[in-house]
């Protein structure tokens, strides 16, 4: 941008901002870019539009059709496939009449008796309990947001959901199984179990959840129904 | 100016104001922004610290301490790094026997049996990225402290894609646990993880922290201050 462009524009806003400090609306009207603090005015997208930051190309906002429902139904479906992406084996093993099978929970406890307990406790965390705990509050969240319901601990869940988000590791472990499947094929004759097939469901739906899911809107949702229970005691 | 894709897309919408606020930070307008619900909390300015209208976490204009944090994590997840690669991750033994692995000569024992793809991906997933991971965050945080007005833009990208990859290095750790588990042959071939895996853990998540506590914020500060 040529800089006198820049000059004549910085001038013009010192006094709009100053004249209307302190009003709530006024920061309802602008948004500040989470990666490099530009602040731009609130842009009103359309359904499936989507707002950059147009210095550092932050993806700001994102519009998304019917978000909420398709949000439930995907968090539903990876609650389903949970329970046997968990426990029900995923591989099996042959090799000189002797099997073994392994399921998730298996590799845990596997990792327990060998004495490795951190590493234990870190695989049950970013592979099986933070994924669990998005699915369920966020399907239990908006559940219940969309019946208009609000209550104080709604914001910790929602809280805790944001920053679980870069922990869940389930796409690290398909690859993990993809490499030791590739591994073990040369040792032995290797068979997949149901809890692969559930894995994968498991894992698809939590990543269409976090695709589907728009965070703004949600905060928003949360912040209405909490003015309004505010206005009505 | 260049007139990226997104940039059009943005002036598409009716938002020419957009250009009107360009180069003034939320900071500099007197707005805390919340680190969790992104919401923008007019604050006065002496305030070191406050408490988001919203969602209730604590809020500052910038946290002071984001760069000791970083620098912090960083040392730590450098230091953990070195036993992460000494000690055995794996021993694979057949008929009782077999020799422990680290996650180097487990590579090449992979690339000896022919395995180059996956071989591949493990390397990348298990010594560049954290190995990247590391010098990546002591470029952006060398350059902070240099108040270093180059390369804003490729700066901010550096450090998204610390961020993205920083989880895929629990690869290694994932696979020890499977392959433990997976082969429980009795006599005939076991497979036991060893401490190595502990010591790679703690490197993983200690960089995912360092990358954590970066603040991307401090890189676009200057570029505010002299406009």
């Amino acid at each position: 941008m040529p800089s006198q462009q820049r000059d004549s524009t910085s001038t013009i806003i010192e006094p709009e901002i100053s004249a209307t400090t302190g009003s709530e609306s006024e920061a309802n009207s602008l948004l500040a870019c989470h990666e490099c603090d530009l602040l731009i005015p609130y842009p009103n997208l359309k359904k499936s539009e989507k707002a950059y930051c147009p210095r550092c190309g932050y993806l700001l906002l994102e519009c998304r059709e019917d978000s909420i429902n398709q949000t439930i139904a995907y968090a539903l479906t990876g609650l389903i496939a949970f329970y046997p992406a968990v426990f029900y084996p995923m591989i099996g093993l042959e090799a000189m009449g002797l099997s073994s099978t392994a399921s998730l929970f298996e590799t845990i406890r596997v990792l327990y008796n060998n004495q490795l307990f951190f590493v234990a406790l870190s695989v049950s965390l970013f592979a099986v309990i933070i994924p669990l705990c998005q699915l369920l509050i966020v399907s239990y969240l908006l559940f219940r947001l969309t019946r208009g319901h609000y209550s104080q601990h709604f914001v910790v869940f929602y809280r805790a959901f944001y920053h679980f988000k870069h922990w869940g590791m389930l796409e690290v472990f398909l690859l993990g199984i993809i490499v030791s499947l590739y591994k073990l094929v040369g040792l032995a004759s290797v068979e997949y179990g149901v809890g692969l097939a559930a894995f994968v469901i498991l894992l698809l739906s939590a990543i269409m959840v976090s695709r589907v899911l728009d965070e703004h809107l949600v905060w928003e949702l949360i912040e209405r129904e909490k003015n309004r229970k505010a206005r009505a005691n | 100016m260049k007139k990226t894709e997104k940039q059009e897309l943005i002036e598409s919408q009716g938002m020419e104001e957009m250009t009107l606020l360009q180069h003034k930070s939320a900071m500099q307008a007197g707005y805390m922004v919340c680190s969790d619900c992104h919401k923008l909390n007019k604050r006065e300015t002496h305030l070191q610290e406050s408490i988001c209208e919203r969602c209730g976490a604590t809020i500052r204009f910038r946290d002071f301490y984001a760069l000791q944090r970083t620098w912090a994590y960083l040392i730590t997840s450098a230091i953990a790094f070195i036993p992460a690669n000494v000690y055995p991750i794996m021993t694979v033994k057949y008929f009782g026997a077999g020799a422990p692995d680290t996650i180097l000569s487990g590579i090449a024992s992979l690339v000896k049996l022919g395995m180059m793809p996956i071989a591949i991906v493990v390397f990348i997933a298990s010594f560049l990225v954290p190995l990247g991971k590391i010098l990546g965050l002591c470029i952006l945080l060398v350059s902070v402290h240099r108040k270093s007005k180059v390369k804003l833009r490729q700066r901010t990208l550096l450090y998204r894609i610390v961020e993205l990859l920083g989880k895929w290095s629990m690869l290694d750790v994932f696979v020890v646990g499977i392959m433990a588990a997976v082969v429980q042959l009795g006599f005939v071939s076991e497979i036991v993880a060893g401490p190595g895996a502990t010591a790679f853990a703690t490197m993983v998540i200690f960089s995912m922290f360092a990358a954590k506590s970066f603040d991307p914020r401090l890189i676009w500060d200057l570029d505010c201050d002299d406009k």
